[in-house]
C-alpha cells in the first residue's frame, strides 16, 4: 500500500514533539547558541518531557499503535524534525542513552542491555556516547587506531576519539577499538567506557561555526581500563565484527539526521516566508518579488521531497527491509537541502531590522553546514548510494 | 585590447597588497572580529602603505603617482588581495576610501578639497578604528541600487535641497562627521535623476543607527540611515547636476567593483588553503584529493572562482574604458551597449554567490575539521554569507 497520511497517533507524537520544540527548545535557543552553555534546568525538564531522548518518545508505551504495525523509526524521525525544527544543538542534549544506544541494543546481552541501560531509567540526568571519528581517522571507519588490549580479565585501551558529541557527560561511551590492526575491520570491536574509568580522560571541548549549544568533546585513553565484560559481547558473532556493528548503526540513525536537518530548513523556510509575506521593505522592485516567490516555492517543494525521503528510510527499517541506500539517500538530499535553504534565507532577509527572526536564520544557516559532514560526508553517502546503484561496477577508486 | 596579465606595476601594488592581506590581516581576523572594527595596531603599516587613504590628496604612498590614477582594474587586483587577507578588513578599509572615491568622482574641485583626517587612534573606540570622517550611504532595504526603485527623494525648496528616505549598509556609519547620500532628485526619470549630496552629521532630521550584523564582517560595522526633511545647502550636491547622474552611476559601480573584489578574494583564500589540505591528508591509503568526490569538487571550486574573477574585470575594464574614452555609463556604454553599472552589479552578485558557495565547498572537504575555529574557514563562510547585506 502506499499512502502518505499520517495517523492520529503519529500526528500526536509529532504535535508533542513539536510543543516541546516551541515550549522548551525555542526560548532558550539563541542564548544557548551565544554562549555555549545550556541551564541545567533544560535537563530536568527534557528528562520529564521526553524520557529516554527523543528515541524513547518513539518507543515509550503511551503511544498505543492503532494499527499494531511497528512504526518505532517512523515515529523516531517525525520527532527529529521537530527537535531539529527547534534546535538541534538542544536535541542532542537530552539525557538519555543518545547514540550508545543503538550498539548496546543490537550487540549487548541481555545482561548487558540491562548493565548498562538501566541508569536512563533512573531519577538523575544520564548520557550515552558514540566514540568513532578519531584525528587520523574521518570517513576511513576501518582504519581505526584506537588499540584494545586483553590482560587478563581487563581490556586496556590507548587512543584518542574526537568530536564526540556528549563527550564529556556521558555515564558511558561505547568505544570502537581494535584488537589486532591486522585483523582489518574484522578487529574492530565496541567497548562501553564508564565515565571514571582508570585512564579514560577528557581533552578539549571544540568551539564550532554552528550546534555550539552542542558539547563536541576529545576523548584520550591512555591505558584505560575496564572489565572483560564490557565488550560488547553480540558484535563477535559478526564475521566482520564491530565494525559491521558500527556501520549498522548508521543505518539506523542516518534517516534521524535527515530528519533534524529537514527540520531546520523547515524552520528557516517558515521564517524567511513570514518576512517575505509581512515585512518586506515597502518599494520592493516587484521583478525582484516575482523571483523571490518563485525561489520559495521550489525550496519548499524540496523541504517536502527530503521529508519523504526520511520517511521512506524509516518505514523500511520498521518493516526491516534493508535500507543502506535509502538511509544514505535521505541524508544526503536533506543535507544539500538544509544549506540550499539556510544560505537563501540569510541572502533574501539580508535587509532585515536586527532581532531574533535574523539572529534564528543567520544560526540556522551555521548549523547547517555540519549536516553534510557528520555521519557519513555527502560525498561518503554518494558512494553508498552509487555502490547499491551500479553494483560492483562501481568498484572503490 | 584584449590581456590577462597584470602589468609589472599592477602586480608590483598586487604584491604589496597580499603581503599585507597574509602577515597583517590574517593573524589579526579573529581579534578584528571580536573588536569590531580595524585594531589599532594595523595603522601603522596602513598608513605608510597608504592602504589607509588610497584616494585622499593627502593620504597617498609613494607607491602610487597622483590620486585617482588607480584604475578599476588595479584596484580588483588589491580588493581581491585584501579579501584573501580578511574580509572584514578589508571591507572596513573599503569603506575608509568610499568618501575620498565619492569626490574624486562626483565632486567639483573645490568639493574633492575638503580637509580630510588620516586614521589615527582619534577614530577609534578602544583598541579598534570603527569611524570614518566621511560614511557613503548608497543601499537601501527596499530597491538596493535599483535607481528607479530608490527611496531617498531630494527636492528643491527654494536655496536649499530637502531629503527625504532611508539608507542601509552603510559602512562605519556611526560617529561619522559628514555622509555622502545618494538620492534620486527626479524619480520620475529613473537613473537620469541619481545624485549624491554631502550631508553633515550634526543636521536636523537625520538618526544614525548601528545595524547589528553578527554573521560575519564584523571589523566592518554598518548603520541605517533616515533622513526625515534633512535641509542642506545648494553647494551640498555632489558636482553638477547636469553630468551628476553618469558620475553617480560610476561610483556604484566602482563600489561594486571593490565589494566583488573582497568576494573574490574570500573564495581564493577557501579555494587555496581546502587544496592545500586535500594534498595532504590522507584517508583510505591516499590523499583525499586522490577521490574524485574530492577532487570534482575543487575543480568546480576553482572553475567558480575564476569565473567571479573574469565576470569582475569585465567590468573593471569596461569602467576604466568608459573613463578613457568618455563614454557615459548611462545609455551608449560600450560598441555592445553594455554599462560598467550594468556589468558591475551583475559582477558583484555573482561573486557572492561563488563566495558563498566556495566557502562551504572548502568546510567540505576539510570535513569536520573545517567546522571547528580551529580554521579559518568558518569565519570566511561567514563572511561570504555576510556580504548578502551589501551585494543586491
Amino acid at each position: 500500500m502506499i499512502g502518505l497520511e499520517l495517523t492520529n497517533t503519529q500526528r500526536m507524537v509529532r504535535e508533542y514533539a513539536h510543543q516541546l520544540a516551541v515550549e522548551e527548545m525555542r526560548p532558550i535557543s539563541l542564548e544557548c547558541d551565544r554562549t555555549e552553555q545550556i541551564p541545567e534546568e533544560y535537563f530536568w525538564r527534557m528528562k520529564r518531557r521526553a524520557p529516554g531522548g527523543t528515541e524513547g518518545l518513539a518507543r515509550t508505551g503511551r503511544w498505543s499503535d492503532e494499527h499494531g504495525e511497528p512504526q518505532g523509526a517512523f515515529l523516531s524521525v517525525l520527532v527529529n524534525e521537530e527537535m531539529g525544527w527547534g534546535d538541534a544543538a538542544l536535541s542532542t542534549a537530552i539525557p538519555g542513552p543518545g547514540l550508545a544506544y543503538p550498539p548496546i541494543r543490537t550487540y549487548g546481552t541481555p545482561e548487558q542491555q540491562q548493565r548498562f541501560l538501566s541508569i536512563y531509567n533512573d531519577d538523575g540526568l544520564h548520557w550515552g556516547a558514540l566514540a568513532l571519528s578519531e584525528p587520523g581517522v574521518g570517513s576511513d571507519v576501518a582504519s581505526i587506531a584506537t588499540t584494545a588490549t586483553l590482560d587478563g580479565d581487563e581490556w586496556v585501551l590507548n587512543g584518542t576519539k574526537h568530536y564526540i558529541t556528549n563527550g564529556a557527560r556521558a555515564d558511558l561511551v561505547v568505544v570502537f577499538a581494535t584488537v589486532d590492526k591486522s585483523l582489518g575491520r574484522a578487529g574492530i570491536k565496541p567497548f562501553v567506557v564508564p565515565r571514571g574509568a582508570p585512564g579514560f580522560l577528557i581533552g578539549r571541548i571544540e568551539k564550532k561555526m554552528g550546534l555550539r549549544a552542542s558539547q563536541t568533546a576529545e576523548l584520550v585513553f591512555d591505558h584505560c581500563r575496564i572489565p572483560k565484560d564490557n565488550l560488547l559481547a553480540g558484535s563477535d558473532q559478526e564475521s566482520k565484527g564491530g565494525f559491521k556493528a558500527a556501520m549498522g548503526t548508521l543505518d539506523a540513525t542516518r534517516p534521524l539526521v535527515g530528519a533534524l536537518a529537514t527540520g531546520i530548513a523547515r524552520a528557516a523556510y517558515e521564517t524567511v516566508s513570514d518576512w517575505v509575506r509581512h515585512e518586506l521593505p515597502r518599494g520592493y522592485p516587484f521583478r525582484r518579488r516575482h523571483l523571490l516567490d518563485d525561489e520559495l516555492e521550489t525550496l519548499g517543494q524540496e523541504i517536502d521531497a527530503a521529508r519523504l525521503l526520511v520517511w521512506r528510510a524509516a518505514w523500511m527499517a520498521d518493516q526491516r527491509i534493508p535500507n543502506t541506500k535509502e538511509a544514505s539517500m535521505a541524508k544526503a538530499y536533506a543535507g544539500a537541502l538544509v544549506m540550499r535553504v539556510t544560505s537563501a534565507a540569510v541572502r533574501i532577509m539580508a535587509p532585515a531590522d536586527p532581532g531574533p527572526s535574523k539572529w534564528f536564520v543567520d544560526k540556522w544557516f551555521r548549523d547547517a553546514k555540519v549536516f553534510d559532514i557528520f555521519e557519513g560526508t555527502a560525498q561518503i553517502q554518494r558512494i553508498v548510494i552509487a555502490r547499491r546503484l551500479f553494483g560492483e561496477a562501481a568498484a572503490q577508486e | 585590447m584584449i590581456g590577462f596579465a597584470p602589468t609589472a606595476e599592477q602586480e608590483a601594488i598586487r604584491d604589496l597588497a597580499h603581503e599585507v592581506a597574509v602577515e597583517q590581516f590574517r593573524p589579526l581576523a579573529r581579534t578584528a572580529e571580536e573588536l569590531g572594527g580595524i585594531p589599532v595596531t594595523l595603522l601603522p603599516v596602513l598608513n605608510q602603505t597608504g592602504l589607509a587613504d588610497l584616494f585622499s590628496p593627502a593620504g597617498v604612498s609613494s607607491a602610487h603617482e597622483r590620486p585617482g590614477m588607480l584604475d578599476a582594474v588595479t584596484l580588483a587586483l588589491v580588493t581581491e588581495e585584501l579579501g584573501f587577507g580578511d574580509g572584514g578588513l578589508a571591507l572596513a578599509l573599503v569603506g575608509r576610501w568610499l568618501g575620498s572615491l565619492a569626490l574624486l568622482i562626483a565632486g567639483t574641485p573645490e568639493q574633492q578639497h575638503q580637509p580630510l583626517v588620516e586614521v589615527s587612534s582619534a577614530h577609534s573606540a578602544g583598541r579598534a578604528v570603527t569611524h570614518v570622517p566621511i560614511a557613503v550611504a548608497l543601499a537601501e532595504e527596499a530597491a538596493g541600487f535599483d535607481p528607479s526603485s530608490l527611496d531617498t527623494t531630494a527636492r528643491l525648496s527654494g536655496p536649499q535641497y530637502v531629503l527625504s528616505g532611508t539608507k542601509y549598509a552603510v559602512l562605519s556609519g556611526i560617529g561619522a562627521q559628514q555622509y555622502i547620500v545618494l538620492a534620486n532628485i527626479a524619480p520620475e526619470l529613473g537613473a537620469a535623476g541619481l545624485c549624491l549630496f554631502l550631508v553633515p552629521s550634526d543636521v536636523t532630521g537625520l538618526t544614525v543607527t548601528h545595524d547589528e550584523q553578527p554573521l560575519g564582517l564584523r571589523a566592518a560595522p554598518l548603520s541605517r540611515l533616515r533622513l526625515t526633511d534633512v535641509r542642506v545647502p545648494m553647494d551640498a550636491l555632489l558636482g553638477q547636476a547636469s553630468d551628476g547622474a553618469a558620475a553617480t552611476l560610476r561610483l556604484l559601480s566602482l563600489y561594486a567593483i571593490l565589494i566583488s573584489g573582497i568576494a573574490v578574494g574570500i573564495s581564493r583564500a577557501a579555494l587555496e588553503y581546502s587544496v592545500e589540505y586535500a594534498r595532504t591528508r590522507v584517508q583510505f591509503g591516499r590523499p583525499i584529493a586522490a577521490f574524485q568526490g574530492v577532487a570534482f569538487l575543487g575543480a568546480e571550486m576553482a572553475m567558480n572562482v575564476d569565473v567571479a574573477r573574469l565576470l569582475l574585470w569585465r567590468a573593471a575594464s569596461t569602467w576604466d574604458h568608459e573613463g578613457i574614452s568618455g563614454t557615459s555609463a548611462m545609455g551608449g556604454g560600450t560598441a555592445s551597449g553594455v554599462t560598467s553599472w550594468t556589468l558591475a552589479q551583475a559582477a558583484c552578485r555573482k561573486a557572492q554567490a561563488v563566495a558563498t558557495q566556495v566557502t562551504a565547498d572548502a568546510i567540505q572537504i576539510l570535513g569536520g575539521a573545517g567546522y571547528m575555529e580551529d580554521h579559518p574557514l568558518e569565519l570566511w563562510m561567514r563572511d561570504a554569507a555576510a556580504l548578502a547585506a551589501l551585494v543586491r
